[in-house]
C-alpha cells in the first residue's frame, strides 16, 4: 500500500489546484467586469480627437474659454455633436433624457451637464455605475473645460470649444 | 455576424486574448482533474492508475476540440464557461470512477465517458449550427411544441418506462434517456421568445389592487397555464423536481422580463397553493415531506438515503476523508442525486465549497451575458438558461443537505447521467453563442 502521507499530500495538492482554478476563473471574470468591453477602447480610438490635456486640476480653468459643444462618441455608430446653449443636457436610458442611451450600464437618469455662471458643470444624478471626468469618478458637480472627456457607461463624451 | 464599428485589429486582439484565456483555464482544470484521478488510483489500488495517460490524453483531446470549435466558430465568446463546465465534468467522471471501485458490476465510468464524448459533440454541433441565437426566435412554436411533446413521450406505453416511481424515462436500443432534461432547453427558448414579445404588455400596470398597481388579469394567463402544466407533470409523471424547475423558471423569467415583483408574489402564492394541494393529495409528496422533517423517524427504510447522505457529509467534516478513502457507496443512488454528498464525504467542506464556488461563478457569468446582450430575446434566453442551471443546483444541493425537501434532480455536470450532461453542454454552448453577440445600437435624441 501507499504510505498515508502520500495520499494526504496528493489530496492537499488537488484541493490547492482546485482553488487555484477557482481563483483564476474569478480573476478572469473580475478583469472582464472592470473593463466592460473592448468596444469602449475602440470607439475612443475610432474617432479623431484631441489628446487629453495633461495639466493639473488646479489650473484647469485658467485661461480657458468656456466649452461650446459636446461630441458624443457612442459605442457604435457615428459620433454626434450637441451644441451647448443655455439648456441643460441629460444623459440616461429614460425617454425624457436629451441623450437617450440604450446601454445596460447606464441608469435611467444618469448624469447632467448644465450651465453655471460662465462655464458648464457635469453632475452625476445618482447613477449606479458612476460618471467619469477624465477617468476620475465624479462625486460632486465638477466644472468642465474644452478637452475634457466624460465617461457614461460605454459612451465617451468629448468637450469642445 | 454583423459589422461592428470597432477597428478590426482591436477586435481581433481582444478575441484572441479571450480564447487564450479559455485555453489556459482549461489546462489548469485538466491538471486538477488528473491529480484527483491519480489520488484515486493510489487510494484504491496503491499504484498510479494504469489508464492515467489514456484518460488524460482523452480529456485533453476533448477539451482541445471544444476549445478549437469555440475559437473558430464563436470568436469573442466568454472564456470562463467552457473551462468551468469541463472541469466539473472531469471531476464528476473521477467520482463516478471512484464509485465503480465500490461496485465494479455497475461499470458507470465507461458509460459516462461515452456520454461525455457525445455531450462535447453536441456542444460543438450547437456552436456550428446555431450561428446567431436570434435564428431560434423564429422557430419558437416548433421548438415549444416539440419540447412539450418530448416531455410527454414517457407517458406513452411501449417506449416510456417508470423507474423508481417516476415516469420520465424513454428506453430503446439499450439506451435510456430522460427527455424532460432535453426539453428544458426547448422550453427556455419558447419562454424567452414569448416573453420578449409580450414584455411590454405584461409589464404595464393598469389595475389597482389594494395598495399595488397590477397588470391586467389576462397578463396572468400564461403564469396560470405554466402552473397547470407543472402540476400536470407532477401528477402524471410524478416528477417533483422537473415540476418545481418548470414553474420556478417561468416565474423568475417573468420577473426578469417585466421587473414587476407582483409576478413573484403571485407565483409564490400559486406555488404555495400547488404545494399544499400536492401534499394533501399525493402519497409520494407526503413521504418526501415527512422524510425532510424527520429523516431519523424511519432510519432503516424511508429516511435511509437522506440519513446516509447526512452521515457522509458529517464524516467528511472540513477536510474530508480523502478521495477514494470514504464509503459514499452507502448512500443509495449516490451517483445521480447524491453525488454532492459523495464529494462532501471525501473532499470535505473545503472541496464542496470549491464546487459551489464554481457553480456560483458560472451562474454569475450567465447573468452577466444576459445583461450585456442587446436584444430582448437573447437577454431573456441567457437569463432563462442561467436560471435553469442555478435553480437545479440549489434544489438538489438543498435537498441532499436537508435544507429543503429532496426532489430528484441531477447536479449539472457532476452527476452520472447522459441526458443531463448533454443538456448542460448544449446550455453552455447557447450561452457562449449569446455572449458573442454583445453589440450595441444607441440612439441619440437631440
Amino acid at each position: 500500500m501507499v504510505p498515508p502521507i502520500v495520499l494526504v499530500v496528493l489530496q492537499g495538492l488537488f484541493l490547492l489546484l482546485l482553488y487555484l482554478f477557482v481563483a483564476r476563473v474569478a480573476r478572469a471574470i473580475l478583469r472582464d467586469t472592470r473593463a466592460p468591453a473592448p468596444a469602449r477602447a475602440s470607439s475612443v480610438r475610432a474617432a479623431p480627437r484631441p489628446a487629453p490635456r495633461p495639466s493639473a486640476p488646479t489650473d484647469r480653468n485658467v485661461g480657458k474659454s468656456p466649452p461650446r459643444e459636446l461630441v458624443v462618441h457612442l459605442a457604435e455608430g457615428r459620433p454626434r455633436v450637441l451644441p451647448l446653449n443655455d439648456s441643460e443636457i441629460r444623459f440616461g436610458r429614460d425617454e425624457g433624457c436629451t441623450v437617450q442611451l440604450s446601454d445596460p450600464y447606464v441608469s435611467e437618469r444618469h448624469a447632467r451637464v448644465y450651465r453655471a455662471g460662465d462655464g458648464w458643470v457635469i453632475a452625476d444624478m445618482g447613477s449606479t455605475n458612476g460618471t467619469y471626468l477624465n477617468r476620475a469618478k465624479v462625486t460632486a458637480p465638477a466644472p468642465i473645460v474644452p478637452g475634457d472627456q466624460l465617461g457614461i457607461g460605454k459612451t465617451v463624451v468629448e468637450v469642445r470649444k | 455576424m454583423s459589422a461592428v464599428a470597432a477597428p478590426a485589429q482591436v477586435d481581433a486582439r481582444a478575441t484572441r486574448r479571450n480564447a487564450n484565456r479559455e485555453l489556459a483555464l482549461l489546462a489548469v482544470g485538466i491538471v486538477a482533474v488528473l491529480v484527483a484521478y491519480t489520488l484515486l488510483g493510489f487510494a484504491q489500488e496503491g499504484v498510479v492508475p494504469p489508464g492515467l495517460g489514456a484518460y488524460g490524453g482523452a480529456l485533453a483531446a476533448l477539451a482541445l476540440a471544444a476549445h478549437l470549435v469555440t475559437r473558430r466558430f464563436a470568436p469573442g465568446a466568454d472564456p470562463c464557461l467552457l473551462p468551468v463546465a469541463f472541469t466539473l465534468n472531469g471531476l464528476g467522471l473521477v467520482m463516478v470512477r471512484r464509485l465503480d471501485y465500490a461496485d465494479p458490476e455497475a461499470a458507470l465510468a465507461p458509460a459516462q465517458t461515452i456520454w461525455t464524448v457525445l455531450a462535447v459533440v453536441a456542444f460543438c454541433a450547437t456552436l456550428l449550427f446555431i450561428r446567431d441565437h436570434r435564428s431560434l426566435d423564429s422557430f419558437r412554436y416548433i421548438i415549444g411544441i416539440g419540447a412539450l411533446v418530448f416531455m410527454l413521450l414517457p407517458l406513452l406505453p411501449g417506449i416510456g418506462v417508470e423507474v423508481n416511481g417516476a415516469r420520465i424515462w424513454l428506453r430503446f436500443a439499450g439506451f435510456s434517456i430522460q427527455p424532460g432534461e432535453v426539453a428544458k432547453i426547448g422550453l427556455a427558448i419558447f419562454f424567452a421568445s414569448y416573453l420578449a414579445e409580450k414584455r411590454e404588455l405584461l409589464s404595464i400596470a393598469t389595475n389597482r389592487f389594494g395598495p399595488f398597481m397590477v397588470p391586467p388579469a389576462r397578463a396572468f394567463g400564461p403564469v396560470l397555464a405554466t402552473w397547470l402544466a407543472s402540476l400536470g407533470v407532477l401528477i402524471f409523471q410524478k416528477d417533483l423536481g422537473l415540476s418545481l424547475l418548470l414553474f420556478g423558471m417561468f416565474v423568475l423569467l417573468l420577473y426578469v422580463a417585466t421587473s414587476r415583483l407582483i409576478y413573484v408574489f403571485g407565483g409564490a402564492l400559486l406555488f404555495g397553493a400547488g404545494a399544499f394541494l400536492a401534499w394533501t393529495t399525493f402519497a409520494h409528496v407526503q413521504r418526501r415531506i415527512a422524510i425532510w422533517l424527520d429523516p431519523f423517524a424511519d432510519v432503516e427504510d424511508a429516511g435511509f438515503q437522506l440519513v446516509q447522505s447526512l452521515f457522509a457529509l458529517g464524516t467528511g467534516g472540513i477536510l474530508g476523508t480523502g478521495l477514494g478513502q470514504g464509503r459514499p457507496d452507502f448512500i443509495p443512488f449516490v451517483e445521480t442525486d447524491f453525488i454532492f454528498s459523495a464529494f462532501g464525504e471525501e473532499l470535505g467542506l473545503l472541496g464542496t465549497t470549491a464546487l459551489l464556488l464554481l457553480f456560483f461563478l458560472m451562474s454569475g457569468r450567465g447573468f452577466a451575458i444576459a445583461l450585456r446582450c442587446r436584444d430582448d430575446f437573447g437577454r431573456l434566453l441567457a437569463a432563462c438558461l442561467t436560471i435553469i442551471f442555478s435553480l437545479q443546483v440549489f434544489v438538489i444541493v438543498g435537498g441532499v443537505t436537508r435544507l429543503i425537501p429532496l426532489t430528484g434532480l441531477t447536479l449539472p455536470f457532476l452527476s452520472y447521467g447522459g441526458s443531463s450532461l448533454l443538456t448542460n453542454y448544449v446550455l453552455v454552448a447557447l450561452l457562449l453563442r449569446i455572449s458573442t453577440a454583445e453589440q450595441r445600437t444607441d440612439v441619440v435624441a437631440a
